[in-house]
């Protein structure tokens, strides 16, 4: 089976491989923070067990949040520097389904936000 | 002048061969990036506008902390402006991204001028990942 290739000039490779460069930078960062803040909060998990969630709910879902889109833009990153070496439009795929997972998720939680802002904040200043 | 993101004659290809599913998929992603990006200026605005209020009232006081009011001045702006920028620049690439899933016209040009918008995308969330990362040592 033959692998579809897209004919990127010098100056695209580059640019795409500096863009996998600073996503690379970026999901480790995040990658970090959301392990680090996972490992912080397994300490309550030991001592209340499940009970913990029940006020943990928001800071695990940040933590886990942050840790797993920052897992999709690595993928994503490795994914697009393939992009860069040899224009394979498998890989190009394969890194767009990982940034659409990473945009569709942070646009849910956007509007649930701004949901949440308009109810919580500016609804009661008007009633 | 021509703008290097609207080709004409481009030398690439016009039509990328990506299946339906992931020309759906793209589209989803120019939505998302497209929400996104708008949610993301709005709020991040109304944060620079804070920050503007914040530097007017807090320059009444440069005479007493000259540097402290300089620092806090150039922090708030900066934690306010680049997520501004960084939204105006993800709904441009998600509308880039868009482009090359709904038209079958200088695909790969609109894909490097996605990829060209995406690399500072990730410079700014690298540099505002690093106060958070820092904040957590």
């Amino acid at each position: 089976m033959t692998v579809k290739q897209i004919p990127f000039t010098q100056d695209d490779r580059s640019t795409i491989r500096s863009t996998s460069m600073w996503m690379l930078i970026a999901g480790a960062l995040m990658t970090a923070s959301g392990a680090y803040m996972l490992y912080h909060l397994l300490d309550a998990f030991r001592i209340f067990g499940l009970m913990a969630l029940r006020v943990l709910t928001l800071p695990v879902l940040v933590a886990g949040g942050l840790f797993g889109l920052g897992i999709l833009l690595l993928f994503a990153s490795r994914r697009f520097s393939a992009v860069a070496s040899d224009g394979d439009i498998r890989a190009l795929s394969g890194g767009l389904r990982a940034l659409t997972i990473v945009y569709v998720v942070q646009a849910i939680l956007m509007i649930i936000g701004v949901i949440l802002f308009f109810v919580s904040f500016l609804l009661p200043m008007f009633m | 002048m021509a703008d290097q993101d609207t080709p004409q004659d481009a030398p690439g290809l016009a039509r990328i061969d990506f299946s339906e599913a992931d020309e759906a998929r793209m589209q989803r992603l120019a939505w998302a990036m497209g929400v996104v990006g708008v949610l993301q200026t709005v709020f991040a605005g109304l944060g620079v506008l804070m920050a503007l209020w914040f530097t007017v009232t807090v320059f009444g006081h440069i005479g007493r902390a000259p540097l402290a009011v300089l620092l806090s001045v150039v922090m708030m702006l900066g934690v306010t402006i680049l997520p501004m920028w960084q939204g105006i620049v993800i709904r441009e690439a998600g509308e880039f991204i868009g482009r090359v899933a709904g038209s079958d016209d200088d695909d790969q040009e609109y894909l490097a001028a996605a990829f060209r918008r995406l690399r500072v995308v990730f410079i700014i969330e690298a540099v505002l990942a690093v106060p958070l990362a820092l904040q957590m040592i």
